[in-house]
């Protein structure tokens, strides 16, 4: 019976080449999309999931008193893990991690890499279950001068994993003893390093320090992720009050923290959609995209719903005779199931085929490395997931109008085709509420991503190249200054202490007003010389600017959110201490954006030192590259082992929201796909439509209906839903969108425009589908559509 | 072998009801071949349909091999049906998408016979209807006599009690015609009882009874053959 089933089910497939080329085209765009966009979902949400024991692993955040707020860091002080380690039961592993910001350049046999290392405790390759490929467990990081590679830089720098005992080179003075060969971290982890160092190297540095005597007792530098494994996921609060505990006794600098939770204890898993606190940050996105895989599906599986029902009367023949001969209802259902499995199947064989034909393409697109594991993983589950339910969702529909015929009218072809279909006008409705919503979507991101770029950050960040000086620049700074100023297309020269773009520096060493209060006020703290305000045309709105004279070192310069902060009216002449620095403010700024503006504006203080190590050089754009050429050789004069590593405050700004973009960009392409299969649906049905109604046309046409007037009758009935579609859709798209947008502090306004341009793009395209079957209906010649009644 | 008494059909639309079968009662004896005429909407293809098991009267009793049938649900009717009854119709309805063999063969399908059995069923039939050269062709690639004897063989593979004949001849030409009705007639002969509607005076002289209707009801009968019931009354 079964074999009998997909023997007509082919041969029907194959009769019908055009509603099925088009059902099938359709369904076959959703169902890539789909794949793509559940592999991207899975990869947003298997953050850190390599970890042995993921579930049970924390990031330790630091929860610090800030103007009456509180302000989470991700970061937080070298004794956590210690005393997590020693006094809290319920923890199992922990493990300090920091990144290697001192060394770039790693030399091997005369060549030199650039790669990313870390300093950590011996326990990380426990906690992140990294199997070790070469060496001895028990002294992988035990010397201040041991360094792990991974498995991939080991290959890369010396071509196999029997590396142990190896020497590797950093900048040209420091040499390092390899101890082991870990498999490598995947790049989906917040500890995607390729180079491991002892934090016992870190410890040396203590020896000689005046005021914290160890790493494990340094209450005062929040230099490290802490990485906490718990024994339950049920101790985290026992944790977390433990670790209030253990801070409000020991750190000298208690009060600091927030009094009720000195500690944030975050899944490791949830790093890269919520922030540092926990508050979401890209969970939306990664929720909306859940919300346009569900919307493609449906529209796929409408469409072929509504051209599977619009052509059941084609079939109702067929149905009659098998029920007059015998077919009892189960096994009509059982036949037209089968059918749609057959069609479905083509379908997702297809669309697999597609996903992996397009699979580098949209790697780049989203920029992540997708990985279609068809043979492992969930994704194979996720794929029959999706097989299983649109089958379902679609067949059992037109399944049952098909079965519920009465033979003998279906015989005589007194049933109806598009005209019985409320429940098809109903569908196209919704697949257009979809389409207006995903338009909707692109236009509301792409608006977002523009206000992103174009909003005024405070400053001038146009032609302004910027690089950190080595240090032996740096002990020439005055001459260096002079000389590049002297560089031809150089107009201004800048030295600071920070990238001005994403200023991750903060201190709680502040004082202002009379006597020695602490304010608990967290401030951004940041070096420049005189040329800084200028060169980025930063705004001063009291006060003046540094003058560049020794008494500068006692000068502040404060933002307007400073100055609230502090509850100044009138700032400048007034007492600050910053860093133990005691001084006056001499001036304010406008605020200005030193974080994304994802982060509200801090409060930021500007202290003068002139010798600072970033530079920052204001270019007039005429030769760039003979500008650049210039600092290089400046560069090597000073530094001559290393590459000149410069970026300009443009590029850096727009390469902040490259995620941003991304998402935008991988909307843009959801949309457009999704509403190409809405059209390709449309136009099957337009198509059908002016098929049946073709004798009625051709009378028409016989009796002076104008092309016009025939294009009006068949258009019309479908541009309608078009219009209730676009004002269904709107206020959900509001709603998903507000969603979106929440994610930023800065965000743009959803005009009125929007919805209507997102209506008017979507009646457009529905009219053209439309109107160039029904203008081809309409110019046919009467007579021959007549004869063949 | 059919006993119809006091059968009502009624279709309603909203403002109007139509009675297609007034309190019509008659007999068919097991074997026989009756032929019912009548003018367009006298309520023929309505009848033949009760008949057929494929609607419900709205009223009076329909026995069919002593059981009444009347009240059938819909599924204990397809079940009837498909055991005892063949259909032919004027516009033969084969299904397009099957070959020859596949049509005849698809009431044995659905009653469930193995595939062995099937195909030599089927066979035999297509051999007794002369078409078994073309029984790898599909219904279009046949001529309307050809795809009548198809029909036919559809009907009669599964060797039902009674076949129900709807115009069997309304679409072909007279040579073509004759054949099939010659076909049935040969059935008939064999044993199986024949109901007929037609429009045909001609087609309608191979039967032994003609029943004539007009508003859905019985006017006259003629017996052309005295029919020799080999049963009883029922």
């Amino acid at each position: 019976m079964f074999r009998n089933y997909i023997k007509i089910a082919w041969r029907n497939l194959k009769k019908d080449k055009f509603y099925n080329l088009i059902s099938l085209l359709g369904l076959t765009m959703g169902l890539t999309i789909a794949i793509f966009i559940v592999i991207w979902i899975q990869s947003e949400l298997s953050y850190n999931s390599f970890a042995g024991n993921h579930n049970h692993v924390y990031r330790v955040s630091s929860n610090i008193k800030s103007g009456g707020t509180v302000q989470t860091w991700g970061s937080s002080t070298g004794p956590v893990a210690a005393y997590a380690l020693s006094d809290i039961p319920e923890v199992k592993r922990a493990v300090r991690l920091r990144q290697n910001w001192s060394n770039r350049l790693y030399t091997v046999k005369n060549t030199d890499y650039e790669l990313t290392g870390a300093y950590v405790d011996a326990a990380f390759f426990d906690l992140f279950a990294r199997k070790l490929l070469a060496g001895n467990k028990g002294d992988l990081l035990n010397d201040a001068n041991a360094v792990v590679l991974t498995k991939a830089i080991a290959e890369k720098l010396f071509g196999t994993t029997d590396v142990v005992g190896k020497t590797l080179e950093a900048d040209h003075q420091e040499h390092y003893i390899i101890t082991g060969v870990v498999e490598d971290v995947p790049e989906n982890s917040s500890v995607a390093y390729e180079l491991f160092f002892s934090i016992e190297s870190l410890k040396a540095g203590y020896a000689t320090s005046k005021y914290w005597k160890s790493l494990d007792t340094d209450w005062g530098n929040f230099n490290y992720i802490t990485y906490l494994e718990l024994r339950s996921v049920d101790d985290v609060a026992a944790v977390t009050q433990k670790l209030t505990q253990i801070q409000q006794q020991n750190d000298p600098n208690a009060d600091l923290f927030d009094d009720k939770a000195a500690y944030y204890l975050q899944p490791i898993t949830a790093m890269n959609l919520y922030n540092s606190a926990g508050e979401p940050r890209g969970i939306n996105t990664v929720k909306i995209f859940g919300i346009v895989l569900l919307l493609i599906l449906a529209i796929a599986c409408i469409n072929y719903v509504n051209l599977a029902t619009a052509r059941a009367f084609q079939r109702a023949r067929e149905v009659s005779i098998r029920k007059i001969i015998g077919a009892g209802k189960r096994s009509l259902f059982g036949q037209f199931i089968a059918e749609s499995i057959l069609f479905f199947s083509i379908a997702i064989f297809l669309a697999v085929g597609l996903a992996f034909l397009l699979a580098p393409t949209f790697t780049q697109l989203s920029e992540k490395s997708l990985r279609l594991e068809l043979i492992q993983g969930p994704l194979p589950l996720y794929i029959l997931g999706i097989f299983i339910i649109t089958l379902v969702v679609s067949s059992i529909y037109p399944a049952l109008m098909l079965i519920s015929f009465k033979p003998l009218e279906a015989i005589k072809g007194k049933v109806g085709g598009v005209s019985r279909g409320t429940l098809r006008k109903v569908l196209v409705t919704v697949q257009f509420v979809f389409s207006v919503m995903l338009i909707i979507g692109t236009l509301v991101i792409g608006r977002q991503l523009d206000f992103l770029t174009e909003k005024n950050p405070g400053y001038d960040r146009s032609q302004v190249l910027n690089f950190w000086m080595s240090g032996s620049m740096q002990e020439h700074a005055e001459t260096v200054k002079q000389r590049l100023t002297n560089i031809p297309g150089v107009t201004g020269v800048s030295f600071a202490s920070n990238p001005i773009i994403d200023n991750q520096n903060s201190t709680g060493d502040i004082k202002w007003g009379a006597g020695e209060v602490d304010h608990e006020l967290v401030v951004t703290p940041m070096a420049i010389d005189e040329q800084f305000i200028p060169l980025l045309k930063m705004n001063l709105i009291a006060g003046e600017n540094f003058k560049g004279i020794s008494t500068d070192s006692t000068h502040f310069i404060i933002s307007q959110t400073a100055a609230k902060a502090m509850g100044m009216t009138n700032p400048v002449g007034q007492n600050l201490e910053l860093y133990e620095t005691k001084g006056t403010i001499v001036g304010v700024v406008e605020d200005y954006h030193f974080r994304d503006l994802k982060s509200d504006i801090g409060p930021a203080v500007m202290y003068y030192a002139p010798d600072a190590y970033r530079v920052y050089l204001k270019t007039s754009g005429t030769n760039t590259t003979g500008t650049i050429a210039a600092v290089e050789e400046l560069w090597k004069e000073y530094t001559p082992d290393f590459p000149l590593d410069y970026s300009f405050l443009d590029a850096s700004y727009e390469k902040m929201y490259r995620e941003d973009q991304r998402t935008g960009k991988l909307f843009n392409l959801f949309s457009v796909i999704a509403i190409l299969v809405s059209c390709l649906g449309l136009f099957g049905l337009t198509t059908y439509a002016a098929q049946l109604k073709k004798r009625e046309i051709g009378i028409r046409k016989v009796l002076g209906a104008s092309v016009f007037q025939v294009t009006r009758l068949l258009s019309k009935d479908f541009l309608i839903l078009v219009v209730v579609a676009a004002v269904v859709a709107i206020p959900l798209a509001w709603y998903v969108m507000q969603l979106w947008l929440q994610d930023f502090v800065y965000k743009t306004a959803m005009s009125w425009w929007i919805f209507a341009l997102a209506g008017g793009i979507t009646l457009l395209i529905a009219m053209l589908t439309v109107s160039f079957q029904a203008i081809k209906a309409a110019i046919a010649n009467p007579v021959k559509s007549l004869r063949t009644e | 072998m059919i006993k119809i008494t006091d059968l009502e059909k009624y279709y309603a639309t909203e403002e109007v009801r139509t009675i297609a079968l007034n309190k019509l009662s008659f007999q068919v004896q097991e074997g026989e071949f009756v032929a019912v005429m009548g003018p367009s909407g006298c309520g023929k293809s309505t009848l033949l349909n009760i008949l057929g098991l494929l609607d419900d009267p709205d009223g009076g009793s329909f026995i069919f091999n002593g059981i009444e049938v009347a009240g059938f649900n819909e599924r204990k009717r397809a079940d009837l049906r498909k055991h005892n009854i063949g259909f032919v119709f004027q516009s033969f309805n084969l299904i397009d998408e099957l070959t020859v063999f596949e049509n005849v063969e698809l009431p044995l399908i659905y009653t469930g016979v193995k595939p062995a059995e099937r195909k030599k069923r089927v066979d035999e039939v297509l051999e007794k209807m002369q078409i078994m050269h073309r029984r790898k062709h599909f219904p279009q690639q046949l001529s309307g006599g050809q795809q009548q004897r198809v029909a036919v063989a559809r009907a009669v593979v599964n060797n039902p009690k009674l076949i129900l004949a709807d115009e069997p001849t309304g679409n072909l030409d007279s040579s073509n015609g004759n054949e099939v009705m010659d076909l049935l007639t040969e059935l008939n002969e064999a044993g199986t009882t024949i109901i007929m509607v037609t429009h045909s005076e001609h087609d309608a002289k191979y039967s032994h009874r003609i029943i004539r209707m007009l508003d859905g009801q019985k006017v006259t009968e003629n017996v052309l053959t005295e029919y020799k019931s080999k049963t009883l009354e029922v």
